[in-house]
């Protein structure tokens, strides 16, 4: 009887686990022809409500052009990039948000890659762009070999080899925290499934 | 592992039959296996942008692109791109890209087909070939130039053709030739991971070349101690990074650059060793002068004197002075528009190479000045190719008769064809435009109506004239086109580009362009076929023969004008090695196209050793470039006396043509935004780019807002003695000003400042000084 239930409990997981996979698989969001500004959930500067605010892979895409391309900022910058990590070093709250913290902060010039999602505030209104651009979506969750198998890491490692800047139990972005960051060495457990050895991304430039 | 042999394998396999399906049209197609992962397939492109010339990967599926990433094995940038980089596939989407050729009929522009297009560019040239232009661009690719001189210097007779690069690397053009007696620069972006000290004159880097700025940055970050100094008159990113900032005069760069080659006399502190075995000293009328004559002609600028000039405190000046006078720093200076774009732009190339030569400071690793480009093939196409009124491939000239010659041969058309009278060069094209001497134009990848200074006086009636258009979205230019040209964009089409530090790099076409757009090169040589099928003499070469007479590996022509035809082949690889045997003149040496694929990018002068295509790190240095003498250690072999020495210029100081004065109080300078490229018409289609940065604005010094009561986002107008215009004003934004000073960016069509832009120009290299003229600031 013990064994049957066992047995049992064994296959839900293992439906589930199937279930679930397939909606991992990768799909593909059209961006055409966006209407006027935040795209992305309310950023602080129009936002004046309190509580802590937390986003999810939706929020994640919606700040980028396609998978791959560097967020926007979706707040106030101030004029030097060393003031944003100041705040992106670790994930630290301000009037109910929390900064992500940066994946490579040994890069120090942020505004390089990363350009405010709204313009300057001397410009009263935001503009519409009439695009046909088609993006690549953001990597869901990676394979599992089988259902008990540690997930594989589902995107490139380039500037993004700092498992923990994205990944920790207090980032803002829920959908994308694990549930035992404080195992540190997560390359024990987790290999990429991104084809490394044919990716352009995977090996360092040398002379 | 064996997976990933497998499919590489099924690649060469796709690729060799490709190869041999276009080998049946007579060309080999060489072509790099696209990598395959997330369903997408990845190729490399340098950037679009900028003249820095990053490798990108870019990301195909379904003939269409959907991702950008950084070229981890492109050394320029080490898989790091700029915001522009990483949306530069965006930028072939917008909603309005050109897809139909049109015609204006009456007040409106109605598409036609190609033929009629192409029909009435011939017929209009035949009617009148020796008042025709070209205006092109740094953003053509070398084969686009390449065919753009040939149509015009080979098959028309004219020399009318000149690029926009005119407007931004003409005068570090001359200064080179000036100097070292040949374009381009002996350093190379090695030279950033090699430095203790940099310099930068008048140069925005954090914006306008960020890859170059981050990787120094990087360096110090990464705990290397870099002393940067940032000699400007405004404020900007890159002032937030710098050890010391510099505000001087405008215009009294000259000065500066004087007083440090002073101080480097008069403390006896120059290289005594590098100067007298490679320099020699000359004045302005180029008569030869001693060290001690020239000595005496710097007295004038003494520290005293400089400093009540420029406004840098005499501390600043000695600071500089002695920073070159330390033998053991490893300066580098930069520049790019801010001395470039400059009355005296000639002479602040030439007075800046006089600091690093009299220093000691040049060809050495780390240690040396270096030209920074602002598009990405000014280098391989205007400079290397020649698209310049005055210019022929490879460094020649259309005044010397041997060099016509040379190009004759190479280019099979009859002796005589081409002409030895340099033609307009970009102001006086616009103005011969504007008058009526010159009766047609036909722009590519470039648009003048908002990039030209004193727009009101140069494009008056150029919608009377016959203009022809290519480009890939709508512009104030198509606005004024008689007839607009739907052209490929990026990885559309195949191309070669070259950079900054003379770095040639090479894309295949890699999606097909949106509805019936197409090539710039098929463009060119559908109306030059045209014109030889109407028996226009000079599109027949000397056997009789189409000017661009292509053959098959049977000795079969390829009709390359035919369109289904062309998008089969791939004439890059035909147009570049043609070229190619051009190049060598001046030792500017370029490899086969196939290397080029195989690579990413290779600096010239590239040549065989042991059967192998090497290129060459720094110019000028023995053991990087293999035409430096035996035995010396540095060769300026281009040296127009034959002595192998760089000149060292006695330029005087020269006042700016105009200066603010009561009824027009401010400088006005304008520039870019790193947001944009150029006006915006690509960056301006990108979603990302266009919400950081929506329109133009002018920034203002907080003290001068105050007194005239203007606050942020406050209308402000800007008037000149040539037009005004009227937009939100910036206090405390990214940049500031020198006091009595504003910047406007140039990137926004809806808020042309270049109808309130000077277009006076510097003497030697006619590049228009877009950064100092008087203004009138007032709320509007």
């Amino acid at each position: 009887m013990k064994h049957s239930l066992f047995t049992l409990s064994i296959l839900i997981v293992l439906i589930y686990l199937a279930h679930s996979l397939d909606n991992y698989s990768n799909t593909q969001s059209v961006f055409v022809d966006e209407e006027v500004i935040p795209q992305f959930n309310p950023p602080p500067e129009d936002e004046e409500k309190s509580g802590f605010v937390f986003s999810g892979l939706e929020t994640r895409e919606s700040r980028r052009s396609f998978y791959g391309a560097p967020p926007v900022i979706p707040h106030r910058i101030g004029k030097t990039d060393r003031e944003c990590l100041n705040c992106h070093t670790e994930p630290k709250e301000f009037m109910g948000h929390v900064s992500p913290p940066s994946p490579h902060p040994e890069l120090v010039n942020c505004t390089q890659c990363h350009v405010r999602g709204n313009g300057p505030e001397i410009f009263k209104k935001t503009v519409t762009i009439k695009t046909n651009w088609l993006a690549i979506t953001e990597p869901k969750m990676g394979s599992r070999n089988h259902p008990f198998a540690p997930p594989t890491v589902p995107h490139r490692l380039h500037m993004r080899d700092n498992c923990a800047a994205c990944h920790n139990q207090s980032h803002p972005n829920t959908d994308i925290r694990v549930n035992h960051s404080q195992r540190k060495n997560c390359m024990q457990c987790h290999v990429p499934d991104y084809d490394q050895s044919m990716s352009p991304f995977s090996h360092e430039f040398t002379e | 592992m064996l997976n990933t042999r497998r499919e590489f394998l099924k690649q060469v396999a796709r690729a060799s039959a490709l190869a041999a399906l276009s080998s049946q049209m007579g060309l080999v197609y060489a072509m790099d296996p696209p990598l395959e992962q997330d369903g997408l397939s990845w190729q490399k492109a340098p950037c679009r942008f900028c003249g820095t010339g990053c490798g990108t990967m870019v990301g195909t599926k379904n003939g269409r692109v959907m991702a950008v990433q950084g070229d981890l094995q492109n050394p320029v940038n080490k898989g790091l791109l700029c915001a522009k980089g990483y949306h530069a596939g965006a930028a072939l989407y917008g909603r309005d890209r050109l897809t139909t050729p049109l015609m204006r009929k009456g007040n409106k522009q109605v598409p036609i087909s190609w033929d009629e297009a192409i029909d009435a560019i011939a017929k209009q040239i035949a009617k009148d070939p020796s008042n025709f232009s070209i205006y092109g661009s740094g953003q053509w690719t070398i084969p686009e130039g390449y065919t753009a001189m040939k149509f015009i210097k080979g098959g028309l007779g004219n020399n009318h053709i000149d690029p926009n690069a005119r407007l931004c690397m003409a005068s570090a053009v001359v200064g080179f030739i000036t100097t070292f007696g040949v374009d381009e620069p002996s350093g190379c972006y090695d030279d950033l991971d090699e430095c203790d000290t940099v310099i930068t004159w008048g140069n925005n880097w954090a914006e306008m070349h960020p890859v170059l700025f981050s990787r120094v940055m990087n360096r110090r970050n990464n705990g290397e101690k870099i002393n940067y100094i940032d000699l400007a008159t405004r404020q900007t990113r890159s002032t937030k990074a710098a050890d010391h900032y510099m505000e001087f005069v405008p215009q009294t760069d000259l000065a500066i650059a004087n007083c440090i080659c002073y101080q480097l006399l008069e403390k006896g502190t120059y290289d005594k060793d590098f100067v007298a075995k490679h320099v020699r000293f000359k004045d302005n009328e180029k008569k030869d002068l001693s060290i001690e004559e020239y000595k005496a002609f710097l007295a004038e600028y003494n520290i005293e004197n400089t400093s009540k000039l420029s406004g840098l405190s005499k501390e600043q000046l000695k600071y500089l002075g002695d920073i070159f006078g330390d033998k053991n720093k490893k300066v580098l200076s930069l520049w790019c528009m801010g001395m470039n774009q400059h009355t005296r732009g000639t002479w602040i190339n030439n007075l800046v190479y006089n600091v690093h030569l009299l220093s000691g400071k040049f060809g050495k690793p780390g240690s040396t000045p270096f030209s920074l480009t602002g598009q990405p093939s000014a280098c391989g196409t205007c400079r290397e190719v020649g698209t310049l009124a005055h210019a022929l491939p490879g460094g020649r000239v259309v005044k010397n008769a041997e060099h016509r010659k040379q190009v004759e041969d190479v280019w099979q058309c009859k002796p005589g064809s081409i002409n030895a009278k340099p033609g307009f060069h970009t102001i006086s094209m616009f103005e011969a435009f504007a008058k009526g001497d010159l009766s047609s134009m036909w722009v590519q990848v470039t648009n003048p109506a908002q990039s030209i200074p004193n727009l009101h006086k140069n494009l008056a009636n150029s919608d009377k004239r016959f203009l022809v258009v290519s480009d890939v979205y709508p512009t104030v230019t198509t606005r004024l086109a008689n007839i607009v040209l739907p052209s490929a964009l990026w990885v559309e089409k195949n191309g070669v580009v070259g950079n900054s530090e003379r770095r040639t790099q090479q894309w295949f076409k890699m999606v097909d362009p949106p509805g019936d757009a197409r090539d710039d090169v098929w463009q060119m040589l559908a109306v030059a076929h045209k014109l030889y099928e109407m028996g226009f003499a000079g599109m027949k070469n000397r056997n009789g023969k189409f000017l661009f007479h292509m053959e098959d590996e049977n000795g079969k022509e390829i009709k390359s004008w035919d369109w289904n035809v062309y998008k089969t082949i791939n004439t890059d690889k035909i147009l570049f090695d043609e070229y190619r045997q051009l190049t060598l003149l001046k030792h500017k040496d370029i490899a086969p196209y196939d290397e080029y694929v195989k690579t990413r990018g290779m600096r010239w002068p590239v040549t065989e050793q042991n059967g192998r295509w090497v290129e060459t790190k720094r110019r000028f240095v023995a053991n990087d470039d293999p035409y430096v003498a035996e035995g010396r250690d540095i060769d300026i072999y281009m040296a127009k006396a034959g002595d192998k020495k760089a000149i060292a210029w006695a330029r005087p100081y020269n006042a700016p043509p105009e200066v603010p004065d009561a009824k027009f109080p401010f400088w006005l300078c304008t520039g870019r935004v790193i947001e944009h490229w150029h006006t915006g018409t690509m960056t301006g289609r990108v979603k990302e780019l266009k919400r950081a940065m929506p329109h133009a604005y002018v920034e203002l010094h907080p003290e001068d807002a105050r007194e005239l009561g203007i606050t942020d986002g406050d209308m402000v107008k800007i008037k000149s003695r040539r037009g005004s215009i009227i937009l939100p004003a910036w206090v405390l934004g990214r940049g500031k000003p020198a006091k009595g000073s504003v910047f406007v960016p140039f990137f926004d069509e809806t808020k042309l400042i270049n109808e309130v832009t000077l277009d006076a120009y510097c003497p030697m290299s006619k590049e228009p000084d877009y950064k100092k003229c008087a203004v009138l600031v007032e709320k509007a």
